[in-house]
């Protein structure tokens, strides 16, 4: 509804979760929500880094428990690639610091939601992410 | 008188011989021309001369003349009408005396009745009869007499004869002397013989009493001793038998030696007899004892001429006598120095001996006797249950009526502590050889400290007992409060499962509800929407309830015992974790070789192995093992069900493998682990199922063996 009003610059976002079902909820919700977002989605951590290095999205949307590559790992791997990539984290765990110390980087992740997701809390955090990265974007554009 | 005078008497006398000479001779003839006589003696110058008047028996008349009997030839009235020489000698009388007198004048008068009686049978049987003559000379001749019937002259005669029996008579008394004399002479070597015998005897004895007869002279000093002092003083020759006094004195015991020759010098004609003891040191060396009784004889004047007795050796008994007195003075010395008291009393219940102890306990004087009675009703006396005990109960009487006390107990406030004493008495009769009672003995022992010992030991006892309890009921609650521990672990590992296996579905059906609300809005809610969503969120729904029932079951406690498939009840198990065991990439493979049933508690045994597999996966992901694997292989080893659980985890340090069975031994932090799991899958095998878990490192890890 908010999102229509506004006119929505161009945003990217990577969506990475190994439980299928839920992904397809996801994405469902998220592009019923959001129609303007380019969607990409991964089955784990490293497809998705694959997928992030082909997009350079500007938001990534992750699980963290997931095999062969989890979210955390993923998120390094990315914030080395473009540091000011908004981080989404759909986790089981309670604990957001445990959460975060768990990184090596120390990445300041810029949600965490915890399971099970409220579509309000992360329809939240995806307008935030796409409200800073609009206002960097207009300053950006400013600048130049 | 005148010659003229005389020769007138000569003539008168000489006229009258003459005379009767002439009648002499008338009557001579008369009897010759008779036949009354054949012989007539004739007296002459030369002696009387016998003149026989028939020629023809001349022969006859000198063999009757030289025989040895005196014969005679008799009228039968018994005068006498001839007879020999032999005859007139034995009867000390003149043929010419002799004829014409009766025989039986002759003859003792005791014997004539016999003498008539022969002669008047003579005719009929002549046989030989003793036979005493009278002699004129006197003394009697016995003679042995026959006589026989013979014709004199146409008359009836008789023949007598007469053996002389004195020099056989001689003889017989000869002999009869000899033979008495034999006879003394073998009397007096009986007599002799017995006396050495007797003597042998008394030696014998002396001998087996180990005495010695002494005979003393002090005049001459000489001892004479009989044999057995020989073996006694350990003398050898004549010195044992004869020796001086002073010698004898010299062998005597220097301590003893004056004191006896004291003795001796004091004997007195009134006081002779002596009795002493004193000791001999032998030639041996040997010192011993001898017991000598003596007897002095004195002379008119008091002086000492014999000392004669026996002496005995009394060594022996001497030795038993101090053995006796050292055997006695031990027992006293026992009997004082005990600390158990000692009461003898007699038959009338009288102590005659109290020992010291017992003494000092009930403040005895030296002074005993004590009686019983009186003693009792001193003191008060109790029974060990604390009531008063009688006077007949006490130990001392009851053992004289025959009974044996065997630790009865009394209490008793004795003068001496002044304090209640609990004493324990044995008791028992004394009897005499007979097995008559004669008394009774009684040993008391003060056993109040072992009393008061008993009660600490008793109060200690009720103390332990009350903290064993204490200390059991605490070990109860620990243990229900590992229990508890172990299932609340149990639980919050569960949760976790649950949570892991919930979280997933969970999430998905919120998304699904939330959708309904987004699809709404967007006005796009339609009927294929919602039976999608529906029948999406029934399928989460299901989903979730059965994995809510899996683990209900998994939790709910084994009623009773059931036989179990071993492969079904891990292929559960492994169900239940496999989420969660997925997110952490751990690869769990069941090997089943075999398929063993077990009869027991399934889910105590699948709890067993759960906690094994934990503890497996917390080892794994602590280590950040890469490529984590847990193997579980089944199998049957003769008829025991075997499981081995392996990881790769990198093995137990061999320093801690004995601990970690232990309970709330871990190795992880406090929040982590509650060191319980190991401890309680060895008690489910172990105690619950009778089998066995033990561990061992592998290769690259450990490995579990559950043998049931």
């Amino acid at each position: 509804m908010e999102s229509k009003s506004n006119p929505m610059p161009s945003i990217s976002l990577l969506l990475v979760e190994d439980e299928e079902f839920t992904l397809e909820l996801l994405v469902n919700i998220i592009t019923k929500k959001y129609p303007d977002v380019a969607l990409y989605t991964a089955i784990n951590g490293s497809t998705g880094l694959e997928l992030f290095k082909k997009h350079t999205s500007d938001i990534v949307i992750t699980d963290i428990n997931m095999p062969e590559m989890g979210g955390v790992q993923m998120a390094e791997k990315i914030h080395a690639i473009k540091p000011g990539t908004k981080f989404i984290v759909l986790t089981g765990t309670c604990d957001k610091i445990d959460l975060r110390d768990s990184t090596k980087e120390r990445i300041e992740f810029d949600h965490i939601i915890v399971k099970p997701v409220e579509f309000q809390e992360l329809f939240a955090a995806i307008k935030q992410c796409i409200e800073e990265i609009s206002q960097h974007q207009s300053f950006d554009t400013e600048q130049k | 008188m005148t010659a003229e005078k005389k020769a007138v008497k000569e003539l008168l006398a000489e006229i009258e011989e003459l005379r009767l000479h002439l009648e002499e001779a008338q009557e001579t003839l008369r009897a010759i021309g008779s036949g009354e006589v054949d012989a007539f003696v004739v007296s002459g110058p030369e002696g009387p001369q016998v003149f026989t008047l028939k020629g023809a028996e001349q022969p006859y008349r000198v063999l009757v003349e030289t025989m040895n009997e005196g014969a005679a030839t008799l009228t039968s009235d018994g005068t006498i009408l001839y007879c020999n020489n032999r005859l007139a000698d034995m009867l000390q009388s003149p043929l010419e005396t002799l004829i014409g007198t009766r025989l039986d004048s002759y003859v003792a008068s005791s014997d004539r009745a016999i003498f008539a009686d022969r002669l008047g049978k003579c005719p009929i049987k002549s046989d030989r009869v003793e036979i005493v003559l009278m002699p004129a000379g006197g003394n009697p001749i016995s003679v042995l007499f026959s006589c026989f019937a013979m014709e004199i002259q146409g008359a009836l005669g008789i023949g007598a004869l007469f053996a002389d029996m004195r020099a056989q008579k001689e003889i017989e008394a000869l002999v009869r002397q000899t033979q008495l004399q034999a006879s003394i002479a073998e009397e007096r070597e009986l007599a002799s013989c017995k006396l050495r015998e007797s003597e042998e005897r008394m030696q014998q004895a002396l001998r087996v009493s180990r005495s010695f007869t002494f005979d003393w002279e002090p005049a001459t000093d000489q001892v004479l001793r009989s044999e057995s002092c020989a073996a006694i003083l350990a003398l050898s020759g004549d010195e044992a038998f004869i020796d001086s006094g002073r010698n004898f004195f010299q062998r005597i015991h220097p301590e003893d030696r004056d004191r006896f020759i004291r003795m001796l010098r004091e004997l007195n004609p009134t006081a002779a007899g002596y009795t002493t003891e004193y000791r001999v040191v032998r030639v041996d060396g040997i010192v011993i004892s001898l017991e000598e009784t003596g007897q002095a004889t004195f002379d008119a004047d008091g002086n000492l001429q014999r000392v004669v007795g026996v002496a005995t050796d009394i060594s022996a008994r001497k030795l038993a006598e101090e053995q006796l007195q050292q055997e006695r003075d031990r027992l006293d010395s026992l009997i004082n120095s005990i600390q158990d008291e000692i009461w003898f009393a007699d038959l009338t219940g009288v102590f005659t001996l109290v020992n010291p102890a017992g003494k000092q306990e009930f403040s005895l004087g030296p002074e005993v006797p004590t009686d019983v009675l009186q003693l009792a009703a001193s003191l008060e006396v109790l029974r060990p249950d604390g009531t008063p005990r009688p006077v007949e109960e006490s130990p001392p009487l009851r053992a004289l009526r025959g009974e044996t006390v065997i630790n009865q107990e009394e209490i008793i406030c004795t003068p001496f502590s002044g304090e209640l004493r609990y004493r324990q008495v044995n008791a028992s009769p004394v009897n005499d050889a007979q097995g008559k009672i004669i008394g009774s003995v009684s040993v008391v022992r003060d056993i109040t400290p072992l009393k008061k010992a008993e009660f600490e030991l008793r109060k200690l006892n009720e103390e332990l007992e009350a903290r064993v309890a204490q200390r059991t009921a605490e070990l109860r609650d620990k243990d229900q409060m590992l229990l508890l521990q172990s299932r609340q672990a149990a639980m919050g590992e569960m949760i976790g499962n649950i949570a892991h296996q919930w979280r997933q579905p969970l999430n998905a059906l919120g998304l699904v509800v939330q959708q309904f609300s987004l699809i709404y809005d967007l006005g796009e809610l339609n009927a294929e929407f919602v039976k999608k969503s529906v029948s999406s969120s029934m399928e989460l729904i299901k989903h979730m309830s059965k994995t809510i029932d899996d683990f209900r079951n998994y939790f709910r406690p084994d009623k009773e015992k059931a036989e179990f498939k071993v492969r079904e009840a891990i292929a559960n198990t492994v169900s239940l974790i496999g989420d969660n065991f997925k997110n952490q990439h751990i690869n769990i493979e069941v090997i089943a070789k075999d398929d063993p049933s077990i009869f027991g508690y399934r889910n105590e045994f699948a709890q067993a192995i759960l906690n094994i597999l934990n503890n497996a996966k917390d080892a794994l992901k602590e280590r950040e093992i890469k490529d984590p694997r847990v193997t579980i292989n089944i199998c049957i080893e003769g008829d025991r069900a075997v499981v081995t659980i392996a990881d790769n985890a990198g093995g137990i340090p061999e320093e801690i493998m004995r601990k970690i069975f232990d309970p709330y031994f871990t190795t992880k932090g406090p929040q982590d682990g509650t060191g319980i799991g190991l401890f309680m899958s060895k008690a489910i095998i172990e105690k619950n199922m009778g089998g066995r878990l033990a561990a061992r490192n592998i290769a690259d890890g450990v490995e579990f063996r559950i043998e049931v």
